[in-house]
């Protein structure tokens, strides 16, 4: 450790203080020339977050094994068994067929609801230093994307257009501590606001005290004013834990997220929204238990050795 | 500190943030993950003078700030760089043993965050549940922990090799 340094040394320490606090002050009086520097960052890096996409998908695929390694521990163990060609053939197409998947999901959703979606590739993860939870998307305003336009993954919502740059687009996600959207029961027509926590689960805060929640109940989007920022009838995810304390006015309870915010790969974002509220048609349908399979086994005597002579 | 020294500085921390936002913010790892570019600026702020550190935070804070990711406001991050590279050259300067740059690093990651944090909830920015805040600063802190001592001896060569000091880790 050593003493508190010279003249100059503070002289310089107050001058970068005084310009970080013109600077916030600025930013909250609104001045434009920080937006445009914040655009231009984003220009100039979402080049280099395309091609670290490319190149870092087979590693991410790799971590993401490594990460859910009870989920896929017979995956693992199946791919063990082949070889080393196999396997690099296999991440490449592992990572296109989930693509495939979750833009299959997405499609359907958007078909059912009559929803206009553009498709678009997750290149980069937010910050995680900024406690913020936000994706970027291949696709900006050069390809019709604007601020406030809802964002879907192949389960239900994944979030909202934050900003719009040329080519890329910031998404706020749903699990986001800033996110709120405007929810609805579906069925019983209740409704509330649901807001993101960091995680995969929201809280939602019901509006009305003469209605009740209950664990299991799927919430859907309500829906804004021209549909942006949210069209209605999206999933947004399902009750999991009611919280009936005696002071609060009306109930609230914890949401489980639909999307998995952990694995999105492709998203779309919905351009234009059918004139009619497609209702509760979106609302997922509950998984069917898997049967198990009976065995019965039929025991026939076996005949009594004979004897011979 | 001579214009050549502060110019390669800023290189080698543009070509650091270029590679947290374009390679390491590919993954999103348990517990919140690990900056490298805030371990190189706090590793070079403790083997660093003052002026040299302060420089530095007021550089790596601005780039940060560039990144839109949340509702923080502009120079949130220029601010808390600043006084926390400022700290860590007060506390760290002279320091040639490396354990003790990992948990000032440690130390520095840790503060830097819960101030911003603490600052973002004064500006009326949302900051999410306090379990998840407290996985992500544990976790934080973790990643940082393991992945220092890795980085260390290149960001110190890297360090030597711009300042000609013989801080050498």
């Amino acid at each position: 450790m050593r003493d508190g340094g010279s003249g100059r040394t503070r002289l310089l320490l107050i001058i970068l203080i005084v310009t970080s606090l013109l600077l916030i002050t600025l930013d909250l009086r609104g001045v434009s020339v920080l937006n445009g520097a914040r655009s231009g960052t984003q220009t100039v890096l979402s080049p280099f977050q395309r091609a670290g996409n490319v190149v870092l998908t087979p590693i991410k695929n790799f971590f993401s094994d490594v990460t859910h390694l009870g989920r896929t521990r017979n995956q693992l163990e199946k791919l063990r068994a082949d070889n080393a060609k196999l396997k690099a053939q296999l991440l490449y197409r592992k990572n296109a067929d989930q693509e495939l998947k979750q833009l299959k999901g997405i499609l359907d959703l958007a078909g059912t609801a009559g929803y206009k979606v553009i498709n678009a590739r997750v290149i980069s993860q937010g910050s995680s230093q900024s406690y913020s939870q936000t994706v970027t998307i291949d696709i900006g305003s050069n390809s019709g994307i604007k601020t406030n336009m809802t964002v879907l993954s192949q389960d239900g919502i994944a979030g909202v257009v934050k900003a719009v740059y040329s080519n890329t687009s910031l998404v706020m996600l749903a699990s986001d501590p800033s996110f709120r959207i405007g929810v609805r029961i579906a069925g019983s027509q209740q409704i509330g606001i649901l807001a993101g926590r960091g995680s995969r689960s929201g809280v939602l805060q019901l509006l009305d005290n003469q209605t009740t929640l209950k664990v299991g109940d799927v919430l859907l989007a309500r829906g804004s004013v021209a549909n942006r920022p949210f069209v209605p009838g999206v999933p947004v995810g399902y009750v999991t834990a009611v919280d009936n304390s005696a002071g609060q006015i009306a109930q609230s309870g914890s949401v489980r997220f639909y999307t998995d915010f952990e694995i999105l790969g492709v998203v779309a974002i919905v351009v234009g929204a059918s004139s009619t509220n497609p209702g509760d048609a979106l609302v997922p349908a509950k998984p069917v238990p898997t049967p198990i399979p009976t065995v019965t086994v039929y025991a026939t005597a076996s005949p009594s050795p004979s004897t011979t002579k | 500190m001579s214009t050549r020294k502060v110019a390669l500085s800023l290189a080698v921390l543009t070509i650091f943030f270029v590679i947290q936002e374009s390679a390491m913010s590919q993954f999103r790892l348990p517990g919140g993950g690990f900056s490298i570019f805030l371990i190189l600026v706090f590793v070079w702020s403790a083997i660093s003078a003052s002026e040299i550190a302060l420089v530095i935070g007021f550089a790596a804070g601005f780039m940060l700030d560039l990144v839109q990711a949340s509702d923080s406001p502009f120079g949130q991050w220029t601010l808390i760089l600043i006084l926390v590279c400022y700290l860590v050259s007060y506390v760290g300067f002279g320091d040639t043993n490396p354990l003790g740059v990992v948990f000032i690093v440690i130390a520095a990651n840790f503060a830097a965050q819960v101030l911003f944090l603490a600052s973002g909830a004064l500006l009326g920015v949302q900051i999410g549940a306090l379990g998840q805040i407290l996985i992500t600063l544990v976790g934080t802190s973790i990643w940082t922990l393991v992945f220092t001592p890795m980085v260390l001896p290149l960001f110190s060569k890297l360090h030597e090799f711009i300042f000609e000091t013989r801080a050498s880790l």
